[in-house]
């Protein structure tokens, strides 16, 4: 292979890579905007679908941490939409959890999963998500580690994964309010 | 006559998973149900056609020596495009194949067609290989999800066939359930076309 030939194959190629990058640069710009969009309108739906009264999100940043803070349409504060990611059976199970004030599930979303196919996404289905509504403190257990919650049959690992990321949530949402109470009385 | 060869070959006699056999990795990690074979079917169907439209296209102005890093420049940059796209406006789609999206890139069919057919033959032939191709691939993938999600899961396209008292076999929606099912379907198709040979 000689010299200049060298040359005129970098020179084709920088010419298809640059053809390549224009395109998508152009295609990038386009969408972009809308697919930030629609993430912003899946995470209002997800909060919709956890808060039902949900009207107004306020993000208030303690710590390291970023609480969502729901309000209903009248300023009355619901609660906190706290995101969990335990480690499940096939990775991490992404769950967005409504927790009120006072420490009580309003409701559980899960929002990506990756567990075996007919075993473990059942977390995912009503019938086991459902049962975390109105749960606190001590109830947010499986009913074989002394807790309300019934595990899906020959998915333990997957239900007990979900549980404890709830009950993660639950706990760093209790001392999220309890800081703020701190911060207000100091005031 | 050879057009329309062209664009049946890839159907059955020149079928890229039954009888070519490449592109079995993302047949057998997306065919547990019959949607998402279907969707990956097409996904990378398009990306075949547009891939091949492109290099047949070009190829008098590529050089043998670098044809391969130019097939692979075009056929990502389609897969990415397809990506975005599906991301900004078809997000129901994009919900259910995401994951998938980025692996056509490593799908030999598209590579292999580049190679083997629209590298040597002119953009309409191109077209029609990547069609027919195409279609093979989406029509097995189809399939096979079918075949899995009916045993595995009891239901078809999402909806329930059998009874509540039908105990599905898991192993199907599993990986071993896709070995299985892509080998049957090859034994069938094969004893077939040993038979159609001897009449």
């Amino acid at each position: 292979m000689n010299i200049k030939q060298l040359f005129k194959f970098g020179l084709i190629l920088m010419l298809i890579c640059a053809l390549a990058a224009g395109a998508l640069a152009y295609v990038y710009a386009k969408t972009k905007p809308v697919i930030e969009e629609r993430k912003i309108e899946a995470e209002k739906e997800a909060i919709q679908s956890i808060f039902p009264q949900a009207a107004e999100v306020k993000i208030i940043i303690a710590g390291k941490e970023n609480y969502k803070v729901v309000f209903d349409k009248d300023q009355q504060e619901l609660g906190v939409a706290m995101k969990a990611a335990p480690i499940g059976y096939g990775g991490p199970i992404e769950i967005l959890v409504g927790v009120t004030k006072e420490g009580q599930v309003s409701a559980i979303k899960i929002m990506n999963q990756n567990e075996t196919p007919g075993l473990g996404t059942k977390t995912a289905e009503p019938k086991f998500y459902e049962q975390f509504a109105g749960k606190k403190d001590k109830e947010l257990a499986l009913k074989k580690d002394g807790g309300a919650i019934e595990a899906i049959t020959a998915a333990t690992i997957s239900s007990r994964a979900v549980t404890k990321g709830v009950q993660e949530a639950v706990d760093k949402v209790l001392k999220f309010y309890e800081g703020q109470r701190a911060n207000e009385s100091q005031k | 006559m050879s057009l329309k060869n062209d664009f049946l070959s890839g159907i059955i006699k020149e079928n890229p998973v039954l009888v070519l056999m490449i592109g079995l990795c993302p047949t057998l990690a997306v065919s547990s149900t019959a949607v998402n074979g279907f969707g990956m079917g097409i996904a990378a169907s398009f990306v075949l056609v547009c891939s091949n439209i492109v290099i047949a296209m070009v190829r008098k102005w590529t050089p043998d020596q670098i044809r391969i890093p130019i097939f692979i420049i075009i056929i990502s940059t389609f897969v990415t495009l397809t990506d975005y796209v599906m991301q900004a406006y078809y997000p129901a789609l994009y919900k259910q194949l995401g994951v998938f999206v980025p692996l056509i890139v490593v799908n030999c069919i598209i590579l292999g067609r580049a190679e083997a057919f629209a590298y040597k033959n002119g953009v309409l032939s191109s077209t029609l290989d990547g069609f027919g191709m195409g279609l093979g691939f989406t029509l097995v993938i189809t399939v096979i999800g079918a075949i899995r999600e009916l045993i595995g899961n009891g239901t078809i396209f999402g909806k329930v066939v059998f009874n509540p008292e039908f105990q599905p076999a898991l192993i199907m929606i599993l990986p071993p359930g896709g070995f299985i099912t892509i080998g049957l379907l090859m034994a069938f198709l094969h004893y077939f076309q040993n038979k159609a040979k001897e009449k």
